[in-house]
């Protein structure tokens, strides 16, 4: 399989700096449709039949680029993939024509029972080729290639043999799947796990990023009283999450990048501003890659 | 150890809220975290109970919160969603609490295997009643007196489904009801304000409401169809329902209650009442409640049985039925996707 340059920032134009669309913030994008990238929704909430939540994405979907992210697939699950769930995806992408699609490295499915949440998976040659496997099938259903989202997790595998970024090196190589890079998940997990986010994000396999996330986090703190964050996407990006994404996006070049707020949902103009501070991210950032060549 | 044990131990933790976090799982300090995992089993948890607080608004309120959360954890353990397709989840809940409120908590244990009784589901209605056997003398047919023969009740914001992708924003301000009634059985009386048959059929209610409201889409018939008819084309002349059409039957006021909490910070409607009919629609986006007039029910179900006219009004025994005037009303309810003619006689 070819690999495709997951980066090009035409693919969503620009700016390409996008939010979660909830449809309580409909009227406002309806009556100002504000210079935006893109919008991105959960693929599961669009799997009903018909009616009003179709109606309101048809609109969305003529004023903006798309970006459809997965949340039940359950890619990381030790079985076979759910054939029927894969098909409603597939159906939702041929309808709504998403520019990009991702999903997570998670499971969520177990014995048929939906969990609702994403669960997270030891790194070992068998999950390595597992997930592989899923991808390929996933993408061989729609047609294109999808993103893989980095996790964030609240407990690690005493049976992991490899390293989470070349996981996920590993599974792009073997797929051509591109990966969504979620800066507040690095974050979120160095801090629970006790490691560098820079480190992390210094092995992270960057040619294959085809999109950003960036959301907020809660605090909690584990049986040994060190800090826990808890990945709630339920308030404005943290300051040390601007700041690893800055040096990331500096790193990547302009790559569409999404602010995640799913929970807590803040009035449609405070959204909007996170957004305008991920564009001035990337100015900065274009400005210092000019002034970096020009030296 | 096989990943597929892994996997397998994990979620038996999960669904164990007294079980130690799983061995293989572990934190900054080398060893299995209790709070840690905790944070998964939360999310589980959080996130299924929110659906169907979500999925049941209504209900919840007249419940009251404390009782409400009692039978949706109830709920969860026994109903893992076995679809990732969370707007579909919470469906049974209404005869889940049905049982739950006759039977008491005390018969939901925390790890209950209660499964219960899974009703066939019906893309429109119940149909439990109305198998009246017709006969008698029939009265002419005829068409065209205009006029809803029912009441339009109410309509709200877009319910709170799913990873609060699907949450609206208005209804969330009510105020709590006064106490009073009482409840037999199971749950203690101080708990509810509404007798737990009005609270069941509230919740039949909202969930055929988010049924309507995700159902598929398809054009509706329009009164100039009906009244183009030819009078010969009448009696053999059948109807197909629109998808999102739902006829509920209830022995309460239920869609009187439902109507009165919509209205934000409005009182809730006693539960003292007759029985209601109701029928919802959904012709566009906007799914409404309405209740039926005497036999609209019972002609309805019969229509959405296949029947023909002729053999719904025989059915319906009443010579004096104007099913003229209910036609019209379900046409203009946009509950009928298309009119089906028959044959001149």
């Amino acid at each position: 399989m070819t690999v495709a340059d997951h980066r090009s920032p035409e693919a969503l134009g620009a700016p390409s700096v996008g939010v979660g669309f909830k449809p309580e913030h409909f009227d406002a994008i309806a009556d100002t449709r504000p210079e935006l990238g893109f919008f991105e929704v959960h693929a599961e909430n669009y799997m009903g039949g018909g009616g009003a939540p179709h109606r309101r994405l048809d609109a969305i979907r003529e004023l903006y680029p798309l970006s459809l992210h997965g949340v039940g697939l359950s890619i990381g699950s030790p079985g076979p993939l759910d054939r029927a769930h894969l098909q409603r995806l597939a159906a939702v992408a041929k309808r709504f024509e998403p520019t990009l699609v991702s999903e997570h490295l998670a499971w969520s499915t177990h014995e048929g029972a939906f969990l609702n949440d994403l669960l997270p998976l030891p790194y070992t040659d068998e999950t390595v080729a597992l997930v592989s496997e899923h991808i390929d099938e996933v993408q061989n259903a729609l047609g294109r290639t999808m993103l893989l989202e980095n996790p964030s997790t609240y407990v690690v595998f005493a049976a992991s043999t490899w390293a989470e970024t070349d996981f996920l090196r590993e599974i792009a190589r073997r797929t051509g799947c591109g990966l969504l890079l979620d800066v507040n998940n690095v974050f979120v997990s160095a801090v629970n796990h006790g490691f560098d986010p820079e480190l992390y994000l210094a092995d992270f396999p960057l040619s294959a990023v085809g999109e950003v996330h960036l959301a907020g986090c809660a605090d909690d703190r584990d049986d040994a009283g060190l800090p826990l964050l808890i990945d709630a996407h339920n308030s404005p990006v943290r300051d040390p999450v601007w700041s690893l994404y800055s040096t990331t996006i500096r790193r990547l070049g302009p790559t569409p990048t999404l602010i995640e707020w799913d929970n807590d949902v803040p009035a449609w103009p405070t959204l909007l501003g996170e957004a305008r501070r991920a564009e001035r991210a990337i100015a900065e950032s274009v400005t210092s890659r000019e002034h970096a060549d020009a030296v | 150890m096989p990943f597929e044990t892994t996997v397998r131990a994990f979620a038996a933790a999960l669904g164990e809220p007294s079980a130690p976090p799983p061995a293989m799982t572990h934190g900054r300090l080398g060893a299995p975290d209790a709070r840690r995992f905790a944070v998964y089993r939360n999310n589980v948890a959080v996130g299924l109970i929110g659906a169907v607080e979500a999925r049941y608004p209504v209900s919840r309120r007249i419940a009251g919160d404390d009782l409400f959360r009692a039978m949706a954890r109830a709920f969860v353990r026994a109903h893992r969603p076995r679809s990732p397709v969370m707007i579909a989840y919470g469906e049974e809940f209404p005869e889940f609490a049905a049982d739950y409120l006759a039977r008491g908590p005390e018969r939901f244990g925390r790890f209950s295997s209660h499964q219960s009784s899974s009703k066939g589901r019906a893309s429109f209605g119940r149909p439990t009643v109305g198998e009246d056997q017709g006969g008698g003398s029939r009265g002419p047919m005829r068409l065209g007196s205009r006029g809803a023969p029912d009441t339009v009740l109410g309509q709200r914001d877009p319910p709170r489904i799913g990873r609060s992708e699907e949450r609206p924003s208005g209804g969330r301000a009510m105020p709590a009801p006064t106490r009073g009634g009482g409840c037999a059985n199971g749950v203690d009386s101080a708990e509810m304000q509404y007798p737990p048959a009005c609270l069941v059929d509230v919740a039949r209610l909202e969930n055929a409401w988010v049924e309507a409201y995700h159902a598929e889409d398809a054009s509706v018939a329009t009164v100039g169809e009906l009244v183009s008819l030819s009078p010969d084309c009448l009696p053999g002349t059948r109807i197909a329902f629109h998808p999102a059409a739902r006829l509920l039957r209830f022995a309460t006021p239920a869609a009187t209650v439902w109507a009165s909490a919509q209205v934000s910070n409005g009182s809730v409607a006693p539960s003292e009442g007759l029985g209601e009919d109701a029928l919802i629609t959904r012709p566009d986006c906007d799914a409404r409640v309405r209740v039926l007039p005497p036999l609209g029910y019972d002609f309805a179900l019969k229509m959405g049985e296949g029947a023909t006219l002729i053999e719904a009004f025989t059915a319906l025994d009443d010579p004096a039925f104007d099913f003229g005037t209910h036609l019209v009303g379900l046409v203009e309810s946009g509950a009928v996707a298309s009119i089906i003619h028959g044959r001149a006689s």
